[in-house]
């Protein structure tokens, strides 16, 4: 169930990230007050899911979880936008 | 000079990415495998169904010295090894050159369980840190190429840099294919680089002295016989219950998970999975009397370090979640290698396409990619065919093993060599999809009492190899739509 959690807080970092560079991934450009809310999640939720992850698991077993979410949340998000680049370019 | 860094850092991630990578995709792909090598063991000997994890008893145990008796009179030097989670039979276990065989025994009654011998997942671990070349060359060619990982890795990101955080998950699917495999192999690298540095690191290191040369051993004085092997005494007589209650107390926190003897002592050691630090913690007890040694436990930093980097390169400590995070981040490492290597042949096919060094290359990344795992399913698949009585049966897997994937490597070669490696391709990944639903076929026609005895155990096996015959339909479909 951590690694769940720890998974979505880096999901919900990477799609921030994805909105904050919004030309490169294809997605609508975002408003100063949207832009500031990506940045914190961004920098923000990489930290809370480190602190879950620690707390629940101890350090090391909590260390080699989050830098698995980290990789498997990436793929996740990746894929996502994949899709959606895909259904947008559909004729 | 900023772009010439690149160009030659460029040429070397290339070169060297792919003569070290075709090795390291075996390796990391036996190696993810092999994160589950006890639980293979026992999908392998079906006829242990014992689901539950029950201490052994003193009558077991007994049991066990006898049969460790009667291995040490063959002139076999065995050890006990004790129930745990992830093996809930008493094992009385030898080391025949690639694995550790021998029988196995129920905890509680001790009675010897008529299992078959096998390789079992011992064959995947044994190729993942020696390639099958025996312990020395083996290790030797597996840390070099380790360091070689360590390079690409580290040559791939300075390539890298500037769209290394801004591109970390950027996949164009619908962009040309050289660049969406690149955006794959870029997307996948970046994402598991620090599960792939972590693993290459740690398994560097904990081979170390493989490759670093030890301080010469004081040479022994000629006029010095060397002394006569000691006899063993008589292990049957031991009173080995008492002596796991007493090694029991004295290592804290940790449970027992070997007994081994020596002429003068008994040594019972902490089971791998008592903690992330690999301490090996023993209590010694003397022969014959069983009295316990005192033992040193104290350890250096340095060695501490070592322990730890034993214990996250082999991850025995870990439970179940992590072990299949380890598994799955594996095989996203083995993907990694495998589309660098897809990358190498398709960035130089419009000008080397004719060549043979290309083509060659071309049926060396089908062996690899697609033969090594129709071999592994061959392995597995061969455990149920061949007869569970059978003299030297471990040996015929691990035969099909090698013959399967032989097989695979000339098929490869000669459709490469003829420029036809698009049908080398669709022909293996088409023979990995029918090994792959083939196997949980076998297996409920083979052995259903152990299907239903060990559901999940089963499922597990059974469905990962469903699941490579899914993507590599999935791959053959899609080869056939967009040609090689």
């Amino acid at each position: 169930m951590t690694f769940v959690l720890v998974l979505m807080l880096w999901l919900a970092a990477f799609m921030g990230h994805a909105r904050l560079c919004s030309t490169r991934y294809g997605l609508p450009a975002l408003h100063p007050t949207g832009r500031h809310l990506a940045r914190m999640m961004r920098l923000g939720l990489p930290l809370a899911a480190l602190g879950l992850a620690m707390s629940a698991q101890g350090p090391v077993m909590g260390l080699l979880s989050w830098f698995a979410a980290l990789s498997f949340a990436g793929l996740l998000a990746a894929s996502l936008l994949a899709l959606r680049s895909r259904m947008t370019n559909r004729p | 000079m900023r772009e010439t860094l690149r160009t030659r850092l460029g040429w070397l991630h290339g070169w060297l990415g792919y003569m070290a990578g075709l090795v390291l995709t075996c390796i990391f792909a036996t190696g993810s495998v092999a994160a589950f090598n006890m639980e293979i063991t026992r999908w392998m000997q079906p006829e242990v169904q014992l689901a539950t994890l029950v201490p052994p008893s003193a009558r077991a145990l007994d049991a066990a010295a006898r049969v460790v008796a009667a291995e040490q009179a063959r002139g076999v030097s065995a050890f006990i090894a004790l129930p745990s989670a992830r093996s809930s039979t008493l094992d009385v276990l030898h080391y025949n050159g690639h694995e550790f065989i021998g029988a196995r025994l129920d905890p509680a009654t001790g009675a010897v369980i008529p299992a078959r011998v096998t390789a079992g997942g011992g064959l995947f671990y044994n190729f993942h840190h020696t390639l099958f070349l025996g312990p020395q060359m083996g290790t030797v060619i597996v840390n070099i190429a380790g360091i070689a990982l360590l390079v690409a890795i580290i040559s791939g990101v300075v390539i890298h840099i500037h769209a290394l955080l801004p591109d970390i998950i950027l996949l164009r699917l619908t962009a040309a294919r050289l660049r969406a495999w690149l955006d794959a192999h870029l997307l996948a690298g970046v994402l598991f680089l620090p599960f792939m540095a972590m693993m290459a690191y740690t398994g560097v290191l904990v081979k170390a002295d493989m490759i670093v040369p030890a301080p010469p051993r004081p040479a022994r004085s000629v006029l010095v016989p060397a002394p006569p092997p000691a006899l063993m005494p008589d292990m049957t007589a031991l009173p080995l219950a008492s002596m796991l209650a007493r090694a029991r107390a004295s290592l804290p926190g940790q449970e027992p998970g070997f007994i081994l003897f020596a002429p003068q002592r008994v040594s019972i050691f902490a089971g791998d999975a008592s903690s992330a630090f690999l301490t090996r913690g023993h209590a010694d007890f003397s022969l014959p009397g069983g009295s316990p040694l005192p033992v040193d436990t104290t350890a250096t930093p340095m060695a501490r370090t070592m322990q730890f980097m034993h214990g996250v390169h082999y991850a025995r400590f870990a439970p179940p979640s992590l072990r299949w995070l380890y598994f799955l981040s594996g095989l996203c490492g083995t993907a990694v290698m495998a589309s660098g290597l897809v990358l190498f042949v398709m960035k130089r096919r419009r000008h080397a396409g004719h060549r043979g060094a290309h083509r060659l290359a071309d049926g060396l990344n089908v062996a690899v990619i697609a033969g090594l795992p129709a071999a592994m399913l061959a392995f597995l698949e061969g455990n149920r065919l061949v007869p569970a009585s059978l003299a030297g049966r471990e040996d015929w897997e691990s035969a099909i093993f090698f013959a399967a994937w032989g097989l695979c490597t000339l098929h490869a070669l000669f459709q490469a060599l003829r420029g036809q490696a698009q049908w080398a391709w669709r022909a293996q990944l088409g023979l990995v999809g029918l090994l792959g639903t083939g196997l949980p076929v076998l297996d409920l026609l083979c052995c259903p009492g152990a299907l239903r005895a060990q559901p999940g155990l089963h499922m597990a096996v059974d469905g990962m190899g469903a699941g490579a015959a899914i993507v590599a339909l999935y791959a053959r479909h899609r080869l056939g739509q967009r040609g090689a």
